[in-house]
């Protein structure tokens, strides 16, 4: 799997990240996450389940990156660092999810359930949003991140704030899992 | 062994699907960053010119504030006739006689005076 930036160096994300955070450039802003963008929504649409609550969280989750700029530490990897806001905001969401489909069953009454749909691109033949949704909320965080979007342990471990034994662990159990759950095992 | 092969096909296929179900397409990328940078254009520009609306607001109420006790101050002020009348109209040629920086200079003297007791 390709490096999510693609050709763009190390140095001209700095002087994006340096333009963006220290002269309130949003153009600089703009080309900063323009790479990272749809692999964003990718993952949140993984972990939500469907488009729609993907791009509200994925729009939250780029304005926090916003106004969040100058904490970024330039020794870290950026991508890292922006799926970290995005889980955060994911998180944040689901438990208002929760909140509001207890208070609803306290009311009696059918709280809105979010339909699963397919991306934009095609799904294939295994129902990939059934077996994601076997999992738990860190495991299929670390199942799209190290499946999908390339990213090593070390760089999930940050976008997760986890310790990285407990994302191979997460990994692999989550692996097993799913392999068991498709009746391959 | 086969089975070890057969799962190893099944992840590649669930790679695959997974690869499928996260890619999104360009136009809609494009549109939800267009909705971030309108979204951030809209907060610099409050952020820019809200507090700069507030000074101006502020200033003009103060403004407003101030010409009013200056004409409550002038209508209270005792008129010259009256003043001749009470022998103060001399002591009132004096005054205006000493010059303006001789006041000013006195007003800063007190100011400086007061601000050096206040410390202590």
């Amino acid at each position: 799997m390709p490096d999510a930036s693609g050709e763009r160096s190390a140095n001209e994300e700095q002087r994006l990240i340096r333009k963006a955070a220290f002269s309130s450039d949003t153009q600089a802003f703009d080309s900063l996450v323009a790479p990272y963008v749809g692999r964003l929504r990718g993952y949140l649409r993984g972990l939500a389940g469907n488009a729609s609550d993907a791009d509200d969280m994925a729009q939250t989750a780029l304005t926090k990156a916003w106004t969040e700029l100058h904490t970024f530490d330039a020794r870290g990897r950026f991508a890292a660092w922006l799926f970290r806001i995005a889980h955060r905001e994911f998180l944040q969401s689901l438990r208002a999810r929760r909140r509001y489909a207890k208070a609803m069953s306290s009311l009696a009454v059918e709280p809105h359930t979010p339909q699963a749909t397919s991306g934009d691109g095609a799904a294939a033949q295994i129902d990939v949003n059934a077996l994601l949704a076997t999992l738990d909320e860190d495991s299929r965080a670390a199942i799209i991140l190290s499946r999908a979007m390339g990213f090593t342990h070390p760089e999930i471990a940050t976008a997760l704030d986890k310790p990285l034994g407990t994302v191979k662990s997460l990994i692999s159990r989550a692996t097993r899992q799913m392999v068991e759950a498709s009746g391959h095992d | 062994m086969t089975s070890e092969r057969n799962e190893q096909r099944w992840l590649e296929q669930f790679d695959r699907a997974l690869e499928a179900y996260v890619t999104t397409t360009d136009a809609a990328d494009t549109s939800l960053r267009d909705r971030v940078i309108r979204r951030l254009n809209r907060q610099r520009w409050v952020r820019a010119y809200l507090p700069l609306a507030a000074f101006g607001v502020a200033l003009l109420i103060a403004g407003g504030q101030l010409w009013q006790f200056a004409r409550n101050l002038t209508a209270a002020l005792p008129s010259r006739s009256m003043l001749n009348e009470l022998g103060a109209g001399g002591l009132l040629d004096s005054l205006q006689q000493v010059p303006a920086h001789v006041w000013i200079v006195s007003a800063a003297l007190l100011l400086a005076v007061d601000a050096v007791a206040a410390r202590r």
